[in-house]
């Protein structure tokens, strides 16, 4: 299956979670949020959250801004 | 003297807040934060690179835990689109006070205050302590404090446009209607610019441009400094009266004649 991760298809497996994707595409929890399906993750949440077949994922971070 | 800058339940020392946008990199972004002293820095939100995770982060070279980021919705036409981006930007930094902006147009960036009266109103609800970039609009401002934000922050002219305070009035009003912190946000092209808002009585200034693109940032990051910082020491002194005709500073008494 696979999701929509920041507006790109991205492979995962059935019952990948958050944290996982997080671990694959090599980044800490802490620099980032999750949307899914234009729904905020909470952190505490990503161990649980399990992937649906085209999920629309957005992971966001801080960049420069004014 | 102890010159505490609080805004909502947040104490602040600098009275300048920096934004991190139009650096040539983020050494140089940083550096510039340093020597300007700030406590703020604004940042964007923005999708990480997926494709290339070398790509430096932002948090590596300004620290979260030092610096207070104040996320911001730049690039926000719409109030759906605000509230989405400060969701995500409060989750990923787990603190409330944001930087409202929603835009009218791509050329003016000027503020479209109907979409952002509207998004204030949400965003307090949903417990944000909201900083919003207005129009230096009084009633407008008046609006935005009555909906619950925690800062109002007119421009003093378009963003990114150098041309400074242009209605000082509005300005000057804005700042004696208010109960709570008035910034100038936008507008600021050089370190007097500073002084002037500050004079003017505002509680604070945010500067991004003219900072960035002055041809030495660091340098003119400290500049910023110094003008707030002397811009309000000027204002809580107390100015002089204005007089249309001289005053002569030096006793005529005992003059030789």
């Amino acid at each position: 299956m696979y999701i929509v991760l920041n507006g790109k298809k991205f492979e995962v497996k059935k019952k990948d979670t958050i944290t996982q994707l997080l671990k694959k595409i090599d980044i800490k929890s802490s620099k980032v949020a999750v949307e899914v399906n234009k729904i905020v993750i909470p952190k505490e949440k990503y161990r649980f959250f399990k992937f649906n077949n085209k999920d629309r994922v957005e992971i966001v971070t801080f960049i420069g801004g004014g | 003297m102890r010159d505490i800058f609080k805004i909502g339940k947040y104490k602040f020392k600098s009275r300048l807040i920096v934004g991190t946008g139009k650096y040539k990199n983020f050494n140089e972004t940083a550096k510039a934060v340093k020597a300007s002293g700030a406590d703020i820095v604004t940042v964007a939100v923005r999708r990480v690179n997926i494709m290339n995770r070398k790509e430096p982060l932002l948090m590596d070279y300004i620290n979260p835990k030092k610096i207070k980021y104040l996320p911001n919705t730049a690039g926000c036409f719409n109030s759906e689109d605000a509230l989405r981006v400060l969701r995500l930007a409060r989750d990923s930094g787990g603190w409330n006070l944001v930087k409202l902006e929603v835009l009218g147009d791509k050329e003016t960036l000027y503020p479209n205050m109907e979409e952002t009266l509207k998004c204030t109103e949400v965003l307090v609800r949903e417990k944000f302590d909201v900083m919003v970039y207005c129009s230096d609009d009084p009633i407008a401002c008046r609006q935005l404090e009555e909906l619950g934000a925690v800062a109002v922050m007119p421009l003093g002219s378009l963003i990114g446009s150098g041309h400074g305070i242009q209605n000082k009035n509005n300005i000057k009003l804005i700042k004696k209607r208010s109960n709570v912190p008035v910034i100038v946000d936008a507008g600021i092209g050089c370190a007097s610019d500073a002084s002037i808002a500050m004079e003017l009585g505002c509680d604070g200034v945010l500067v991004n441009t003219a900072i960035a693109k002055a041809k030495e940032p660091v340098l003119m990051a400290e500049a910023m400094k110094l003008s707030v910082q002397a811009g309000r020491k000027s204002y809580l002194s107390g100015i002089m009266q204005k007089s249309d005709l001289a005053n002569n500073s030096t006793t005529h008494q005992r003059k030789i004649k």
